[in-house]
């Protein structure tokens, strides 16, 4: 009765029933039968066969279907002897008050009763009725009235069997048919014992009264057969229940799913009211039903060694609270005990219940383990590819999908045909090997004792990009040494190898740079050691100018050198800025002074009065310096160079242009970049270092301004640097 | 007297070149590029080239790879002065045709001695 339909049925089964053994009992009574005038029709006949009614329907045997249970008793042996012996009306009344009361000494439920009341009454109705009608004026006995009460029988059985059916129907939610194919044959055998039983009792009784304790000897056969029954159903649900209990061990659930599922099939699979099943070793203690009372029943403890690190697991089980109301006593108030073959059976299922809490938390661990692995395969910034022994990719990580632009989709169970190790990974990275450091074979260099190889790849993909990759090699060799695995993960070190490249190319041009000064210093350096004395004045003269210029060039290319790396070394942290309110126009109008040979190309368009912004007048002095001497470097001697000052509410711009060859457009963004030069070091026409830019940018921002750049091939190039206009508060102090 | 074309496109290296030349007793024409030192030969061969490699425009290699094909100068001596002192370079500079290969900064009497020992091979080859 799990559902409401359920019990809506049950209840709707209840009242047919009812109604149908009150009509039963109506028309038995009401109808004025003929019948043979019973010898022992007398109240004290009428009073036994209450009481032995009434002990019938007490001392049953309890059958199992599903998760109801049926009663079976010699109750209907006794109907058989009340209609051999008594009149019809009290035939049926006699069994349905004996029933009545064995029901409430047996505290039976409300529902249950009077389903049985009903049922009863109308099986009884029906045998009484159809008796009396087909023996009509017979003695008992007589092959009429034998022929009578059987087929009186089968009818009480029918009856029985039909209303059975539907109640279990209703409950079990199987169909009618169904449940009577299944209970057809018990009905019939239990229909055929009853009137045998009944009718030996009744003809001892009637014949040699002194013989008739021997009618308890089919009785007992009777019940030793429903026991033989009632055994089987229970090993049929028991065996149901243990099937469901093997299924419920592979399922790889968590431990306390585990638990509790067993615990549950346990508590349905030994009719106990509650069971506990605990791992004391891990603290976990599941009840089944959730917070039964285990005071109410005795507490059956199995304990048995799980075996492993988990210590014991227990099964605690609640039996002896059968049947009744929740917190009723019930009439066997004595508490059921295991049975050997029982106990022999939980001690098997908590051997196994040990071992699948074990495997379930050996499970557990290591989906957690493998989904650790899984995010470091996921997370991690190096590629990783598996493949298996054939050369077919098992695995292939989000990295590696963006180092060789294949989604793993497309790649994971593609199989390489190269048998080389090397030639199949370029193959899988889709991509054609440029060059393997070292050069090795590694079908050959892979061995079992020599499992792993750290290969440096150039390899160029389809869409021509070259990159550089770090292989770090791991075969995994079964034990006949064959390849079963091999593990691949690959760094790419293209973008270290692009700065690697960067930086020699800076050490080329800062070289050739450092040394170009020091060529004309060292060499008049040694002439006037060596011939001095034959140089006349102006010779002298020139060779001291020549070194102190170019002193002062190395000098400045040290500072530049120095000021980039505290740069990158400590960000705009390293570089101590002095700002303040300062007049622009004059700072520009001193850095122009300050270069070389730029005076007369100058063309300054500046306001008369003051600008003032907020800078470091000697780090602004070093980006006017550089953007000055870029503009001078990069155009024609004689084309001008435009400088020009304005404001606006925000800021003042300082302009450099010039009439120079300009700046291709996809190099406008890394001219600021350190070490970056749009010439080859090795063939450019202009000496730099390629700092120039970068620190100009980085003492800009750090005096909260910025440098733009708008150029054109061939037109020439103007830089923008916008410093921050002071609040008015601040300029006036 | 000998004359000397001293090639170079940074004019403090080449007014160094030349007061050294100039106090040894050699006449001493300026180049500041390969272009002009071709020129420069063209119009008035010198008796020997000292010239950079690494300029703007044509390079020391280029120009001393365009006086080796032409078979009145495949002979001219020709001093390279560069800054690249590797091994690629210098082997680059040689297999150029080059008859000395110098690098910088260089020592002033070195250059002399060189300049006298190529004028004396030139000579000794006339």
């Amino acid at each position: 009765m799990s559902s409401p339909a359920g019990t809506l049925r049950v209840r709707g089964t209840v009242a047919v029933t009812v109604c149908a053994g009150i009509v039963g009992v109506a028309a038995v009574t009401v109808v004025p039968w003929s019948y043979h005038p019973r010898i022992h029709a007398t109240p004290i006949w009428a009073a036994i066969l209450l009481a032995l009614s009434c002990v019938g329907e007490l001392a049953y045997v309890r059958m199992r279907h599903g998760t109801s249970f049926e009663d079976l008793t010699v109750y209907e042996a006794v109907v058989v002897a009340s209609v051999l012996l008594l009149p019809p009306a009290a035939a049926m009344l006699v069994p349905l008050v004996a029933l009545l009361a064995a029901s409430a000494i047996l505290r039976r439920r409300l529902v249950k009763t009077v389903f049985n009341l009903g049922s009863y009454a109308a099986s009884t109705s029906a045998m009484v009725a159809i008796y009396t009608a087909l023996a009509g004026g017979q003695q008992p006995f007589s092959a009429r009235s034998v022929g009578a009460v059987v087929v009186a029988a089968g009818a009480f059985a029918a009856v029985n069997l039909l209303a059975l059916a539907t109640v279990l129907s209703a409950t079990e939610q199987s169909t009618l048919t169904s449940v009577i194919r299944a209970e057809w044959r018990l009905s019939a055998f239990m229909a055929i014992g009853n009137v045998a039983l009944g009718a030996v009792a009744v003809a001892l009784a009637m014949q040699t009264p002194v013989l008739l304790p021997f009618a308890s000897l089919p009785a007992l056969t009777l019940g030793y057969a429903y026991r033989a029954v009632a055994r089987g159903a229970d090993e049929r649900a028991r065996t149901g229940h243990l099937v469901a209990l093997g299924g419920m061990l592979a399922t790889g659930s968590p431990p306390e799913r585990v638990l509790l599922d067993v615990a549950n099939v346990v508590q349905q699979a030994f009719d106990a009211s509650a069971v506990r099943a605990l791992v004391p070793s891990r603290g976990w203690i599941v009840t089944v039903p959730d917070g039964a009372d285990r005071a109410t029943g005795q507490v059956e403890i199995v304990d048995a060694d799980g075996g492993d690190e988990l210590g014991m697991v227990q099964l605690q089980l609640v039996l002896g609270q059968r049947s009744g109301v929740p917190g009723a006593r019930p009439w066997q108030g004595k508490p059921r005990r295991l049975s050997d073959s029982e106990k022999a059976l939980l001690t098997s299922i908590v051997q196994m219940l040990a071992s699948a809490v074990g495997t379930a938390v050996h499970a557990h661990a290591l989906r957690e383990e493998t989904a650790k692995l899984a995010s470091v395969v996921e997370n991690a910034s190096d590629g990783i590819v598996v493949l298996d022994g054939r050369g077919t990719v098992v695995l292939w990580s989000p990295a590696l999908a963006a180092i060789t632009g294949r989604d793993a989709s497309t790649v994971v169970g593609t199989r390489s045909t190269r048998r080389e190790p090397l030639s199949t990974l370029a193959e899988v990275l889709g991509a054609t090997v440029v060059e393997a450091l070292p050069p090795v074979d590694l079908t050959k260099a892979l061995r079992p004792d020599q499992p792993c190889a750290a290969v440096a790849l150039t390899v160029r993909r389809p869409d021509g990009d070259e990159r550089h990759l770090r292989a770090s090699v791991s075969a995994l060799f079964g034990a006949d040494s064959m390849l079963q695995k091999m593990v691949v993960i690959v760094h790419d070190v293209t973008a270290d190898e692009r700065l690697s490249r960067l930086k020699n190319d800076f050490v080329a041009t800062v070289s050739h740079e450092l040394r170009t000064p020091i060529t004309p210093i060292k060499g008049y350096a040694r002439l006037l050691a060596t011939r001095g004395a034959a140089m006349d004045d102006e010779q002298r003269s020139r060779a001291l100018r020549v070194i102190e210029d170019r002193a002062d060039h190395l000098s400045r290319l040290v500072d530049d050198l120095l000021l980039a790396s505290k740069m990158s070394v400590d960000g705009l942290g390293g570089i101590p800025m002095d700002l303040a309110a300062h007049d622009v126009v004059a700072l520009v109008r001193h850095a122009v002074g300050g270069v070389s040979n730029i005076a007369e190309r100058t063309v300054l368009d500046v306001p008369d009065g003051e600008l003032v912004a907020r800078c470091d007048p000697t780090r602004l002095n070093q980006c006017l310096t550089n953007m000055l001497t870029n503009a001078q470097k990069y155009s024609p001697p004689a084309t001008p160079i435009s400088v020009r000052v304005w404001s606006d509410d925000e800021a003042v711009t300082i302009a450099v242009a010039d009439e120079g060859r300009g700046i291709p457009a996809d190099e406008l963004e890394r001219i600021f970049h350190r070490f970056h030069r749009v010439e080859d070091p090795m063939t450019m026409t202009t000496d730099g270092t390629g700092l120039g830019l970068f620190i100009t940018r980085e003492l800009a921002r750090a005096m909260g301004a910025d440098i733009s750049v708008v150029s054109e091939l061939g037109v020439g190039s103007c830089f923008t640097l916008r410093l921050q206009v002071l609040p008015v508060a601040a300029s006036a102090a | 007297m000998r004359s000397v074309l001293v090639v170079d496109d940074e004019p403090n290296v080449r007014s160094l070149v030349r007061d050294v030349l100039e106090l040894n007793g050699y006449q001493v024409r300026e180049a500041s590029s390969g272009g002009e030192a071709l020129t420069a030969v063209d119009s008035q061969p010198p008796d020997c080239v000292v010239m950079d490699v690494m300029m703007p425009g044509l390079s020391g290699i280029d120009v001393l790879a365009e006086l080796r094909s032409r078979p009145v100068l495949d002979a001219l001596p020709v001093l390279l002065l560069s800054a690249a002192d590797d091994d690629h370079s210098t082997w680059a500079g040689w297999r150029a045709g080059a008859n000395c290969y110098l690098t910088k900064p260089f020592d002033p009497d070195m250059l002399t001695a060189w300049l006298l020992r190529l004028s004396t091979d030139d000579a000794q080859a006339d």
